[in-house]
């Protein structure tokens, strides 16, 4: 099966009935359930709903870290459930930028070295990589701390360093889990912008979980998510 | 990609230099316990085995009464001329064992009097001062350079089984036997000593302890040896001229290939065996603790590469990271165990043998590299399989 299936929607990223169980037997979880949702280039949808409801299963499958049990995901175009793990991983690298909860910032690596390592997943040229590292570090106020370990920086500079990296390789697609979850109000709406920004520049396609309403108002469209199932009334 | 792994390793060890320096230094303990069980066994073994190995021979015929002892043997001295002839042996001497003991000065030393035939396989081939003994030559001796640390120089006279005064006009090296240093003297000056030790037995200038063959190029030793034993099944002291040696009538041989006269020399296989036991286990501890150490870093790093899955990092990149770190403290452990060990060579007592040579060291290397990669197997799989799904679930900080 080929992997790439034109797609009329324009959507950079879609699922498409997907549904996701975990176990079998008496132990079966259906943590998402036909979920269907189309996010465009240039658009940031917030995807909101209480703990346990399916936000990050959902995020996981459009991110291709997750395959679904039932339905298909497609990320420009190409189909991540027919590809293999390889092919997912280089697609992860190469089309994906994720923006975690915790910032997930390589503690023995300094701000540029963790921006850096996913240009080289990526396969970008040293060269290419150096340049846009520091272009991204010094555009989000961390041209002075691109030495440093996350240890050294605050939550808000390391969620920072976090959308650098994210944004280094120029994925089509940006998914951020909780993204303000650890930050005081102020660092949180510094943070939820650069990500709308990054979203509303056109280039790419966005997806902030978020249960923090202040963040929802940032997004273009708000889909409510309850027991694995998106809201139609959302 | 590797290089990326590479430099994910470095950075990790470069960056938590605390854990780092601590794993180092509990395998430079391990490498250097390792190393020094080896350099015993090694120096134990050479000290027992030097007298034959020192010989540029292949094959050592022994009297078959004997069971492949030096010492016990006893073979007729022209039993070395008979088997020049035989296809295969390119050159043959004699050599006859007996202990006994040197006097220099008051000081008496244990020592190992080794006859020999002169320029034939019998020969010393490590002469590092000096010269060695010819037949037929008075009162000449060449020690083991050990016996330097005695006091014992070029030219000086020594008192050989209480009564022979000998001049020693070389060293050779690495010839001990049963760790006792040897001294080399012509065949004649052997059978003296050996007469005066068991007077009963008479003066038999004819007799040897066994002959040593070098075999012709291309022949193989085991075959050689077999051809040798079959040639001479029923010697008869008259087939070689014995007659001053009457008790060797119907005597049979037992030839074997150089490693397996090195086996027979007492001790020296058991020896080998415990040793290897007990090295062997150490290298396997090394495995078991480079192992826990890389599952336990895995376990508190399982968020970490997980999130680096989940950016793209295929797996190979982090098992090479991983691997990284063994390898680099492999080289510290394997560096800092050879410095340590090395030292303790030099300050242990003399009467303890210990010695680091470079291919003991290689070799201990090697295996306590595939010792550190095969415990870090289990991590290192760990790593391969992670799901990076895991990043959403564990909280990386």
């Amino acid at each position: 099966m080929s992997a790439h299936v034109p797609d009329e929607s324009g959507a950079v990223v879609r699922a498409q009935g997907c549904t996701k169980i975990y176990g079998d037997g008496h132990a079966e979880v259906t943590a998402v359930s036909e979920v269907d949702l189309s996010i465009g280039r240039g658009e940031l949808v917030a995807l909101v709903g209480p703990s346990g409801s399916g936000k990050s299963t959902l995020l996981s499958m459009l991110g291709a870290l997750l395959t679904p049990t039932t339905g298909r995901v497609f990320v420009e175009a190409v189909d991540v459930g027919v590809l293999n793990e390889r092919e997912r991983t280089a697609l992860r690298a190469r089309r994906i930028g994720f923006v975690f909860q915790a910032s997930g910032l390589v503690p023995f690596l300094t701000a540029q070295e963790n921006v850096a390592a996913v240009g080289s997943f990526a396969g970008m040229p040293r060269g290419d990589i150096d340049r846009r590292t520091r272009q991204l570090l010094g555009q989000l106020g961390l041209a002075e701390r691109t030495d440093h370990l996350p240890e050294a920086l605050s939550g808000g500079e390391r969620q920072r360093v976090s959308i650098a990296r994210a944004l280094l390789a120029d994925p089509p697609v940006l998914l951020a889990d909780e993204p303000t979850a650890h930050l005081d109000h102020e660092r949180g709406e510094q943070v939820i912008r650069l990500l709308a920004d990054a979203v509303h520049d056109g280039t790419r396609a966005g997806l902030v979980v978020t249960h923090d309403p202040a963040v929802a108002a940032h997004a273009d469209r708000v889909v409510h998510i309850t027991d694995g199932r998106l809201d139609p009334t959302g | 990609m590797i290089r990326t792994g590479v430099e994910l390793g470095l950075a990790e060890l470069r960056r938590t230099l605390r854990r780092a320096w601590s794993s180092a230094a509990t395998l430079v303990v391990l490498s250097m316990l390792t190393l020094t069980l080896a350099g015993l066994a090694d120096a134990l073994e050479r000290d027992s085995t030097g007298v034959l190995r020192s010989l540029d021979a292949d094959v050592v015929v022994f009297n078959e009464e004997a069971r492949l002892q030096l010492l016990r043997s006893r073979v007729p001295a022209p039993l070395g001329v008979s088997l020049g002839w035989l296809e295969g042996v390119a050159r043959a001497g004699t050599i006859g064992l007996f202990p006994t003991s040197l006097a220099t000065g008051s000081e008496q030393t244990r020592i190992t009097i080794v006859g020999y035939n002169a320029r034939t396989p019998a020969e010393p081939t490590n002469v590092v001062a000096g010269r060695l003994p010819v037949d037929g030559e008075p009162r000449i001796a060449a020690a083991d350079v050990r016996l330097r640390s005695r006091g014992l120089e070029l030219g000086d006279t020594v008192v050989l089984a209480g009564d022979r005064e000998v001049e020693i006009v070389g060293f050779v090296e690495d010839t001990l036997f049963l760790q006792q240093p040897t001294v080399w003297v012509p065949p004649h000056l052997w059978a003296e000593v050996r007469a005066s030790a068991f007077p009963e037995a008479g003066f038999a200038e004819m007799l040897a302890g066994a002959t040593v063959v070098r075999t012709a190029v291309g022949a193989d030793p085991a075959e050689v040896a077999a051809t040798i034993e079959a040639e001479l099944a029923d010697l008869d002291a008259d087939d070689v001229a014995l007659d001053d040696v009457d008790d060797l009538d119907g005597f049979a041989v037992d030839a074997v290939a150089m490693p397996r006269a090195l086996d027979a020399i007492p001790g020296v296989d058991v020896q080998r065996n415990t040793f290897t036991v007990i090295v062997a286990l150490a290298v396997a501890v090394v495995g078991v603790v480079v192992g826990l150490l890389f599952t336990l870093l895995v376990s508190e790093r399982r968020p970490v590469l997980a999130t680096l899955r989940a950016l793209g990092a295929p797996p190979k990149v982090l098992v090479t990271a991983l691997l990284t770190q063994v390898v680099a403290l492999w080289a510290v452990a394997t560096v800092g165990g050879t410095a340590v060990t090395l030292v303790l060579a030099e300050v242990v007592p003399e009467a303890m043998p210990l010695a680091v040579r470079p291919g003991l060291v290689a070799w201990i290397a090697v295996a306590l590299l595939a010792a550190s990669v095969a415990g870090a197997a289990f991590a290192l799989r760990r790593v391969a399989r992670l799901d990076p799904a895991v990043v959403m679930q564990e909280d990386p900080e």
